[in-house]
């Protein structure tokens, strides 16, 4: 006696026939219910990756920062204070050209001060320092934390930490710092601006949606073997 | 061997395993959606999705847990429903858990214990 023989009588009879469509009404609203997760975690990554690409003044980010802060489009205004400035040297251009960054503190509207590298300059070359009021663009970044031992080389500083900064400045800082990328007004031998090393802010990611658009996926598939396995199961018993 | 107990034991620990789970992540939710903005985008705790991912997972066991056993019964369809649906319902899964073991213990000996006594060339 074949087994298949009793599955297919089986599966023709009304009952399974009836049972069979609505497993597929089941599978067709699983997939869709799938797909809306999937859409929601889609819209919720772009919305928050919208709302971390747009640049927000840096006095309206929580002190100290948090990792998804990192690489986050800032906006700043104050003026320079030209005696807290440092230059660290061997570090490159856009072009890969060795030379000094420029690494200020701007002193902002609240009466902050945060670190700001200004961009580069050649080697021992002199640059202007704007006086007055500047707006600046820039990206966030956190303090360098690596060789902390060794952040200062002599009197020479290899390192951008704020804490160390603050010290060296006697000036209290806001945590990290901004790498500027623009600056108005700008003149004409300021600093040449160099790219930040962490450029995308990280998003948190919506797991829940996401994982439960895989599950509906998954109950479909498993409507399927349980119709199937009904079927089987009936077949046997007729026998 | 018969499999009716072994079933039966397996959809309780996954009706009491998803049904605390469900319970706590439930009394979380209504507290966070009441109490602590959750409405907000991005304003729950990681832990707390976790919670319900954890849950999906579960029911999924649960629910292989509960068509065994309602197969093993030959429940009709309607009951088999209401049974996998228990497992989404907070406290619900306690009850069918419940309901299950007094309908079990209800069978006569023979349909729990048969293979013992039906074993023919002995």
């Amino acid at each position: 006696m074949p087994p298949s023989s009793n599955f297919w009588t089986r599966a023709k009879t009304p009952a399974s026939i009836f049972a069979l469509l609505s497993l597929i009404a089941v599978c067709v609203l699983f997939f869709f219910l799938g797909k809306w997760q999937w859409d929601r975690t889609q819209d919720i990554l772009d919305a928050e990756r919208a709302a971390s690409m747009a640049a927000v003044p840096v006095s309206e980010i929580d002190q100290p920062l948090k990792p998804e802060d990192y690489g986050r489009a800032v906006t700043a205004s104050g003026s320079f204070i030209d005696t807290d400035q440092v230059r660290i040297g061997s570090r490159l251009s856009r072009e890969s050209i060795a030379g000094d960054w420029i690494v200020s503190a701007l002193e902002i509207e609240t009466g902050q001060s945060i670190a700001v590298v200004r961009g580069w300059v050649p080697q021992g070359q002199s640059f202007a320092t704007p006086e007055g009021t500047v707006s600046i663009e820039g990206v966030l970044q956190p303090s360098d934390t690596f060789y902390n031992a060794t952040g200062e080389r002599g009197s020479e500083i290899v390192t951008i930490d704020s804490r160390q900064l603050s010290a060296l400045w006697n000036t209290p800082l806001l945590d990290g710092y901004i790498v500027m990328q623009s600056q108005s007004p700008l003149e004409a031998d300021s600093p040449e601006s160099v790219p930040p090393t962490i450029s995308t802010a990280d998003v948190a990611f919506p797991l829940q949606n996401f994982f439960y658009a895989i599950q509906w996926w998954v109950f479909a598939l498993f409507a399927i073997t349980i119709y199937i396995r009904w079927l089987v199961i009936g077949s046997k018993l007729r026998t | 061997m018969n499999k009716i107990p072994t079933a039966l034991l397996a959809f309780r620990i996954m009706a009491w395993v998803t049904g605390v789970v469900l319970a706590f992540a439930s009394v979380w939710a209504l507290y966070g959606y009441l109490f602590l903005n959750y409405g907000a985008e991005g304003g729950k705790p990681l832990l707390y999705s976790i919670l319900w991912i954890a849950h999906g997972w579960l029911y999924f066991a649960y629910l292989i847990a509960a068509i065994n056993l309602a197969f093993l019964l030959r429940f009709p369809i309607l009951k088999t429903l209401a049974l996998l649906l228990a497992g989404t319902i907070p406290f619900a899964s306690f009850y069918a858990d419940f309901v299950m073991h007094r309908y079990v213990a209800s069978l006569p000996d023979k349909a729990t214990k048969k293979t013992v006594k039906q074993v023919p060339n002995q």
